[in-house]
C-alpha cells in the first residue's frame, strides 16, 4: 500500500510542478501576444524615469525575439527566457503607477492582507457550510431543508460584490462599523490589543461577506453529497444492525460525505479568489484582489502580471495540499 | 416539455425572465426618460430620493435610475445570453471531442481544459478586458471564451459514460463509423444536460459581466446594472445614504440571475432526476389495529398475513399480499420466486427495512412471540443484529467502502454490547473472519481490496457478530462464480448447523434452495402460491408456477432436455389481474382461475393456492 | 467458393496481452486458444469470471486488438482486414450482450434499432419490412405491436429478442452471444436460448455463446470448450463432456452445479480459494494449486492440450500417455 500511496503524491506533485510552469508561460504570453502588446508598449508609460527604462529593456531583453532566438548565438536568449530567469530571481519587475515599487514587495504585504479575510471566512464558511448541509440533507423536504436551500439559491444569485455593498450600507449606517481600509486612517494606539481591535473592527464586515458567500456554496455542495451517500446499501446494512440514527449520520454518512466535498472544495478555490477581488474592492481592503483592480484601473501591468501570477499559482498550490488531504483519506486510492 | 411546465419554480423562473426580456425589448416605450440623453444638471437634483417625478430617484449624474434600471436590462441580457452561446459552442465542442476521442487528443484537450479550470476566472477576465480593450463586443467575446471550462467538463463526462453503453458498443461492433454513433446515440444523450448547463452558465455570464461593470471594465458607452453600482459606489452613493441608486440595479441582477437558475435548476430536475429518498428518514408506523390470534413460542420467527405496499403518486400499491410463514430452530426456509415477486420487500417489510415510502399495510411478524410491525424504535433497535440480522448480498457497496471490514464487525459488536473494549472487539472480529474462512490478517482490509466471495463472507461474518437466533440471507449467493457459489453455499450450511441458527434464505435459484433448505415457500406476483418441505414440493409439485420452475431449471441428470420457459411476463404492481395472478400465464387454467382468487389448500406436499387443489373445484370446471 | 462445411469462424493460437497497472505488469488475458466454428453449429465457451471467454469474444468482433494469432470470420482476417474488409466482416458477424436493459438506446424507437445494422452498411430500402421480418424471427409476433414501441415498455426476455432481432436484420452468418440470459428469469431463458437453437439450426447461423452458466447451457450447445486463466483445458461435444468430464477443472464445476431434485444426493468437489488474478498466474499447469487430482510434475510442466479422442481434447497431466497431439 506504501508503494502505491507514494506514487500518488508523486504523481501529483509532477503534475502541479507542471501546472505551475504552464501558468508562468501562460501569464508570460498573455501580456505579450495580445493585442496592445501591454509589457513592451508599456515601457513608452511616461511615469518610468528613463533609467528605469534602459535597465527594464536591458533586464528583459526587449529587443529580443519573444520565444526562441534563432538569430545565431544563443537560442535561449529571447524575452521568454529573460523572464524565466526574472523570475527566478525573484524579480516580478517594477510598479508603473507606484513610482519605482519593486512589484514583489507590493505583493507581498498585498497577499498577507488577502490572507486576513480569506482564511477566517474560509473556516467560518467550511465549518458552518458542513454542518448545515449535513442537517438539511438530514431533514430533507421539511421547513430547515426548504429555508436552506433558498438561502443558498439567494446566495448564488447575489452578485458577492452586491451583497458587500448591502452590508456596507447596514453596517454604516446601523451598527457603525468602519466602511473601508484595514485601519483607521491616522489612529493613535494604545497597545497591540488596541491596534488589533481597530483591525478586527474593519474586518467583521468584508470577512463576513465573503463567508456567506462562500457559505451557501458549501452548504449546497455538502447536502448534496450526504443525500447521495444517504441513499448507499451500507446505510441500510448499518440501520439493520441496529444502530441508532445519529451514530449513523455521523461514522457512516459524514464520513463518506466528507470525500467529495473535499474535491469540490478544490474545484471552488477560484470563486474564492474572485470573491476576495470583489470583497476587497467594495471595502477598500488593502490586498491581492484590492491590488489587481487598482492595477487594472492604472494599466500597471507588471504588477497586474505579477498578481495574476500570485493569485493562479495559490489556487494551484491549494489545489495540490486539498488532492492530497483526499488521497489520504480515500483508501480506494491508487496512482490513476 | 409538458413536464418542464409541471415545475413550479421553473416556470416562475421562466415568467421572471419572459418579463424581464419584454422589459428590455420594449424599454423606451416603458421608461419614463432617456438615460443616453444629455440632461443639464443642478447640485439639487444630484441623489434625489424617490418621488413621483422619478420613481428611484436620480443618480450622481441626475438621471432617472428607474430608466437606467430598464434600459440597463438590454446589456445584461445581450452579453448573459451572447457570451452564453459563445461558451456553450466552445465547451460542447471540445467535450465531446474530448470524451469520445480516447487518444492523445481527447487527453491533450482534457489536460487543457484542467489547465484552464485552475486559472482564477475572475482574475484572468479582468486582466484580458484590460488588454484587449472595454468594448462591448469585447466583453462577450472574453466572457464567452472563459466559459466554456464547466460545460466542457460536464459533456465530456457525459460522451464518456454514453460511449460505454451497450448500444453504442453493439452498433461499434456491427459497424457503425464514428459520424454514425455521434449524430444518433452520443448527441442526443448529451443534448438535453448541455441544454441544462446552457440555462447555468447564462446566470454565470451575467454575473460576470456585472462583475466587470462594477469593477470598471464595462462598456463605458453603455448602461448596464454593474456599471450603475460602479458609478453610485465611486461617487459616493454610499457616503450620501442614496440607497436607491445602488439596491435597485443590484435587485435587478438578482433578479435575472434566480429566473435563470431557477429555470435551470427545474430542467436538471427533470433530466436527472434524484431517485427517491434515503434510507434514514423516520418510517411511518403500523395504523391497524393488531389482531388476537394466539401465539406460538415454540416456533421463533412467525409472519402471519402480512402485506407490504409502497406509497407512489398514485397511491399506495401493494407489493405483497396476506404472506405467512414460520421457521423455528433450527430450520431453513428457502423463499423463492423470480424479479418481482415480492420475496425481498417481505423479509424487508418484515424487519421494517424499507425505504420510507414503503408501508407495512397489515399482518404481523413475531419474533419469539413479539411482534415486531408494532415495536417502538429503540425495543426494535435492541433486537436488531443481537435476535435477527441479515445477509445482503456482497456487492461493492454493502460495507462502507471507506471503513475496513474489521472496523466494522467490531462497530457491530460494540453496539449492542457497550462493555467490550476496542481491542477485546477486535481479537472477536479476528474470530468471526476465520470462523468465515477469511484470514485474520485480513481484518484490516478495505472491501475494495477483497474478491467477491470475500466480501461476501465478511457479509456473514458481520451478521453473525451478535450471536443471532434468525438469520435472513438476501440472495446470498447471486452474482458470484459458480464455484464461489457452492462454497459459500456450504459456508452457511456449515453455520446453520454448527450454530444452530434458523435461517431464511431469498433465491430465485431452486438449486440453492435444494441444497441448503429444509422447506421452501414459492411466491408469486406478491402472494405465496405453494408451501411445504422441499423433499416433498419439489418432487411433487401442486401449483402449476412451481411445476413449470422445476421444469426450467436446467440439471445434469438429464442435460440434453430442453429447458420449459413460461409464456409472458410477470403482473406488474399497479395492474394485478382479476382472479389468479398467475392464471394469465397458466396452462391449467380454467374460468374460476380468472374470476376468484384461489385460497391456500391442503395438499400431499403442504398447501397451495391453486384450484386444481380442489376437488370440487375442479369438478365444476370438467363439467362446464 | 468456400465450402458449406467451411468453418465460419477460426480462432488460431489466439494471444491477448494487458498493460497493467505497473509498467512491468503483463496480464495474459488470453493465452493461446484456438477453436473454430461451423455454420449452424453451437459452441458454448464457458468459465469463471477472469478466463478470458469475453475478451476472446471482444476480439472476435474487433472490439479488443489482439497480441498475436489469428482469427478469421467468414474467410476474413480480422488483424490484417483493411478498412472495406472489416466492414464486411462486421456485416457477417453480430453481437448479443448480456444485459438487455443496457443493449437498447432508450430514445430510440424499435423499428429503428432493428434497422440499425443495415443502416450502418448503407441500405436504405424496404427498412420497415425488413424489420418486421426480424421482429416476427425472433419471436417477437404479432411484430407490427412491438415495432412503434420504445425499450422501456417491454420485458427483459423481450428486449433480448429486440438485440435479437437486431442482429438478424442484416443476415449474418456469426453470432457472438455473450451471456445472453444471464439477467434475465429463470421461466424466460428457456425461450431465449431456444430461439438461439433454432436459428442455428433453421438458419444455419454458427453460434458462440459466452457462458458460466455449464448447466443451462447443455442443452442448446453442440460443443462446449471450457477456459481457465486464459487457456482452455477441455473441449468437445456437449453430451459427452457432462456425461465423461475428463480435466479436473470441468469435474468441479460440474460437481457444483445446483441441482434441484430432493432425491438425487450431490457431492460438490468445492475448489479450495479463488481463482488466481490473470497477472499472477502458477507456474506449471495454471489449475494445479486448486486441484484435488494434482501431482508432482503438475507444478512443474504446463500441459499442452492434447486429443484425447477422435473429437475431444483436454490440457491435463494425467492424459498425457493416452492422447496425441491435438
Amino acid at each position: 500500500m506504501a508503494a502505491s500511496r507514494r506514487r500518488f503524491v508523486t504523481q501529483k506533485v509532477v503534475f502541479a510542478v507542471l501546472t505551475v510552469f504552464a501558468v508562468i508561460t501562460f501569464n508570460f504570453f498573455l501580456f505579450r501576444v495580445l493585442p496592445g502588446d501591454p509589457a513592451v508598449g508599456g515601457l513608452r508609460d511616461p511615469r518610468l524615469s528613463p533609467e528605469r527604462v534602459e535597465a527594464l529593456r536591458e533586464r528583459f531583453g526587449v529587443d529580443n525575439p519573444v520565444f526562441l532566438n534563432f538569430d545565431g548565438g544563443n537560442v535561449f536568449e529571447s524575452q521568454y527566457f529573460a523572464y524565466l530567469g526574472a523570475l527566478s530571481d525573484g524579480d516580478l519587475g517594477t510598479s508603473f503607477a507606484f513610482r519605482d515599487q519593486q512589484v514583489t514587495t507590493l505583493l507581498g504585504q498585498a497577499l498577507i492582507n488577502t490572507l486576513w479575510l480569506v482564511v477566517p471566512a474560509q473556516i467560518i464558511s467550511i465549518v458552518l457550510g458542513v454542518g448545515l448541509g449535513l442537517i438539511a440533507a438530514y431533514r430533507r423536504g421539511t421547513r430547515v431543508d426548504v429555508s436552506a436551500l433558498t438561502f443558498s439559491l439567494i446566495m448564488w444569485s447575489l452578485p458577492t460584490f452586491f451583497l458587500g455593498i448591502v452590508l456596507l450600507f447596514v453596517g454604516t449606517t446601523w451598527l457603525d462599523l468602519p466602511a473601508a481600509g484595514r485601519v483607521t486612517i491616522g489612529a493613535q494606539y494604545t497597545d497591540l490589543w488596541d491596534q488589533l481591535a481597530d483591525i478586527v473592527s474593519h474586518m467583521i464586515l468584508p470577512t463576513a461577506t465573503l463567508a456567506l458567500v462562500l457559505l451557501g456554496e458549501y452548504m449546497l455542495i455538502m447536502r448534496s453529497s450526504v443525500v447521495e451517500v444517504l441513499g448507499e446499501d451500507y446505510i441500510l446494512t448499518a440501520r439493520a444492525m441496529g444502530i441508532r440514527r445519529p451514530k449513523i449520520l455521523r461514522s457512516h454518512a459524514f464520513r463518506n460525505a466528507m470525500l467529495p466535498i473535499v474535491t469540490l472544495i478544490a474545484l471552488n478555490l477560484g470563486f474564492t479568489v474572485s470573491g476576495a477581488i470583489q470583497v476587497e474592492t467594495v471595502f477598500s481592503w488593502p490586498g491581492l484582489g484590492h491590488l489587481t483592480v487598482d492595477a487594472v484601473n492604472q494599466r500597471d501591468f507588471p504588477v497586474l502580471q505579477g498578481a495574476f501570477l500570485l493569485l493562479a499559482l495559490s489556487v494551484v498550490v491549494a489545489n495540490l495540499i486539498v488532492e492530497l488531504i483526499y488521497g489520504y483519506l480515500d483508501p480506494r486510492v491508487k496512482e490513476a | 416539455m409538458k413536464r418542464f411546465f409541471r415545475h413550479r419554480l421553473g416556470v416562475i423562473g421562466l415568467a421572471m425572465l419572459l418579463l424581464t426580456v419584454l422589459v428590455a425589448i420594449f424599454a423606451p416605450w416603458i421608461a419614463p426618460y432617456d438615460p443616453y440623453a444629455n440632461v443639464t444638471i443642478t447640485i439639487a437634483d444630484i441623489y434625489q430620493p424617490p418621488s413621483s417625478m422619478h420613481w428611484l430617484g436620480t443618480d450622481d449624474g441626475a438621471k432617472d435610475v428607474f430608466s437606467a434600471m430598464i434600459y440597463g436590462a438590454r446589456v445584461s441580457l445581450v452579453v448573459g445570453f451572447a457570451g452564453a452561446l459563445i461558451s456553450v459552442l466552445v465547451g460542447g465542442t471540445i467535450g465531446i471531442i474530448a470524451g469520445y476521442r480516447s487518444g492523445w487528443l481527447g487527453h491533450a484537450l482534457m489536460r487543457f481544459t484542467d489547465f484552464f479550470l485552475v486559472l482564477p476566472d475572475l482574475a484572468l477576465l479582468i486582466v484580458l478586458v484590460a488588454i484587449v480593450g472595454q468594448s462591448l463586443r469585447n466583453i462577450i467575446l472574453v466572457i464567452g471564451l472563459l466559459g466554456w471550462t464547466t460545460t466542457a467538463r460536464l459533456i465530456r463526462s457525459q460522451t464518456l459514460s454514453v460511449r460505454e453503453r451497450k448500444y453504442v458498443v453493439r452498433a461499434k461492433a456491427a459497424g457503425a463509423g464514428d459520424w454514425y454513433t455521434l449524430r444518433r446515440h452520443v448527441i442526443p444523450q448529451v443534448l438535453p444536460l448541455a441544454l441544462a448547463n446552457t440555462v447555468l452558465v447564462v446566470s454565470l455570464a451575467i454575473i460576470s459581466e456585472s462583475t466587470l461593470a462594477f469593477l470598471g471594465l464595462g462598456d463605458p458607452l453603455l448602461i448596464s446594472w454593474g456599471q450603475m453600482l460602479n458609478l453610485g459606489f465611486t461617487r459616493g452613493a454610499v457616503g450620501a445614504g442614496a440607497w436607491w441608486a445602488m439596491i435597485p440595479p443590484g435587485m435587478a441582477i438578482v433578479w435575472v440571475v434566480l429566473a435563470v437558475t431557477l429555470i435551470g435548476n427545474a430542467l436538471e430536475d427533470i433530466l436527472n432526476p434524484k431517485l427517491g429518498r434515503h434510507h434514514l428518514e423516520p418510517e411511518v408506523a403500523v395504523e391497524t389495529p393488531p389482531p388476537d390470534v394466539p401465539v406460538s413460542a415454540e416456533v421463533l420467527f412467525q409472519v402471519r398475513d402480512l402485506s407490504v405496499g409502497f406509497e407512489m403518486p398514485s397511491g399506495v400499491v401493494t407489493a405483497v399480499e396476506d404472506v405467512s410463514f414460520e421457521v423455528s430452530r433450527g430450520r431453513v426456509l428457502g423463499l423463492v420466486g423470480e424479479s418481482g415477486g415480492g420475496k425481498t420487500t417481505t423479509v424487508l417489510g418484515a424487519l421494517r427495512l424499507l425505504p420510507p415510502n414503503g408501508r407495512v399495510l397489515g399482518g404481523e411478524v413475531l419474533l419469539d412471540g413479539r411482534d415486531l410491525t408494532r415495536m417502538d424504535d429503540a425495543a426494535l433497535r435492541e433486537l436488531r443484529w443481537n435476535r435477527v440480522s441479515i445477509v445482503f448480498q456482497g456487492a461493492m457497496n454493502a460495507l462502507n467502502p471507506v471503513r475496513t471490514v474489521g472496523s466494522q464487525v467490531v462497530e457491530a459488536i460494540r453496539t449492542h454490547d457497550e462493555s467490550i473494549n476496542q481491542k477485546t472487539a477486535l481479537t472477536q472480529a479476528g474470530e468471526l473472519l476465520e470462523l468465515v474462512g477469511i484470514p485474520r490478517r485480513r481484518i484490516g482490509s478495505y472491501p475494495h481490496e477483497l474478491s467477491g466471495g470475500m466480501r461476501q463472507r465478511s457479509m456473514i461474518a458481520l451478521a453473525l457478530a451478535c450471536g443471532p437466533d434468525l438469520v435472513i440471507a438476501d440472495e446470498p449467493t447471486t452474482a458470484l462464480d459458480v464455484m464461489t457459489q457452492a462454497q459459500i453455499l456450504d459456508l452457511l450450511e456449515r453455520l446453520q448447523r454448527e450454530l444452530s441458527l434458523a435461517m431464511v434464505i431469498v433465491t430465485h435459484d431452486l438449486g440453492v434452495v435444494n441444497e441448503a433448505c429444509h422447506d421452501v415457500a414459492v411466491m408469486y406476483g406478491g402472494k405465496i402460491v405453494e408451501k411445504g418441505p422441499v423433499a416433498r414440493v419439489f418432487t411433487e409439485p401442486q401449483h402449476p408456477y412451481t411445476r413449470l420452475l422445476l421444469e426450467a431449471f436446467p440439471t445434469l441428470d438429464d442435460p440434453g432436455r430442453r429447458l420449459a420457459s413460461i409464456p409472458g411476463a410477470p403482473p406488474l404492481l399497479t395492474a394485478m389481474p382479476a382472479g389468479c395472478r398467475f392464471a394469465p400465464r397458466c396452462p391449467s387454467a380454467f374460468d374460476l382461475c380468472r374470476e376468484a382468487e384461489p385460497p391456500l389448500y391442503e395438499t400431499s406436499s403442504g398447501v397451495a393456492a391453486c384450484f386444481l387443489a380442489d376437488p370440487i373445484a375442479v369438478a365444476g370446471a370438467r363439467s362446464d | 467458393m468456400p465450402e458449406v462445411t467451411d468453418p465460419i469462424l477460426i480462432i488460431d493460437d489466439l494471444h491477448i496481452e494487458f498493460r497493467g497497472k505497473h509498467r512491468d505488469d503483463h496480464i495474459r488475458a488470453v493465452d493461446g486458444i484456438s477453436l473454430s466454428l461451423l455454420p449452424g453449429e453451437v459452441l458454448s465457451l464457458v468459465g469463471e469470471s477472469g478466463c478470458g471467454k469475453t475478451t476472446t469474444a471482444n476480439a472476435v468482433l474487433g472490439l479488443t486488438p489482439l497480441t498475436s494469432g489469428h482469427i478469421s470470420v467468414g474467410g476474413i482476417d480480422i488483424a490484417s482486414a483493411d478498412r472495406k474488409q472489416m466492414k464486411v466482416a462486421r456485416s457477417n458477424m453480430q453481437m448479443i450482450a448480456q444485459d438487455p436493459y443496457e443493449s437498447l438506446n432508450p430514445r430510440m424507437i424499435i423499428e429503428d434499432i432493428v434497422t440499425e445494422p443495415l443502416v450502418v452498411h448503407g441500405h436504405r430500402e424496404d427498412l420497415r419490412q425488413r424489420a418486421l421480418e426480424a421482429l416476427a424471427s425472433a419471436g417477437l409476433t404479432p411484430p407490427e405491436e412491438f415495432i412503434e414501441r420504445r425499450p422501456h415498455e417491454l420485458s427483459g426476455g423481450q428486449r433480448q429478442r429486440v438485440v435479437i432481432a437486431a442482429a438478424l436484420s442484416i443476415d449474418p452468418v456469426l453470432l457472438i452471444a455473450d451471456e445472453p440470459v444471464s439477467m434475465l428469469d429463470v421461466s424466460v431463458r428457456a425461450g431465449i436460448l431456444n430461439l438461439l437453437k433454432h436459428l442455428a439450426e433453421k438458419k444455419g447461423i454458427g453460434v458462440l455463446m459466452i457462458t458460466h452458466d455449464l448447466a443451462t447451457v447443455a442443452a442448446y450447445s453442440d460443443r462446449i470448450a471450457v477456459m481457465y486463466l486464459g487457456k482452455i483445458v477441455e473441449s468437445g461435444p456437449t453430451l459427452e463432456i457432462i456425461a465423461n468430464p475428463e480435466h479436473p477443472y470441468t469435474r468441479a464445476l460440474l460437481s457444483v452445479v445446483p441441482n434441484h431434485d430432493p432425491t438425487v444426493k450431490s457431492e460438490p468437489t468445492l475448489l479450495v480459494g479463488e481463482t488466481p488474478d490473470a497477472s499472477n498466474i502458477p507456474s506449471g499447469c495454471r489449475f494445479h494449486p486448486r486441484c484435488p487430482s494434482v501431482f508432482e510434475p503438475c507444478s512443474q510442466t504446463e500441459p499442452e492440450l492434447l486429443r484425447t479422442s477422435a473429437d475431444r481434447t483436454c490440457a491435463c497431466l494425467l492424459y498425457a500417455e493416452i492422447s496425441s497431439p491435438a
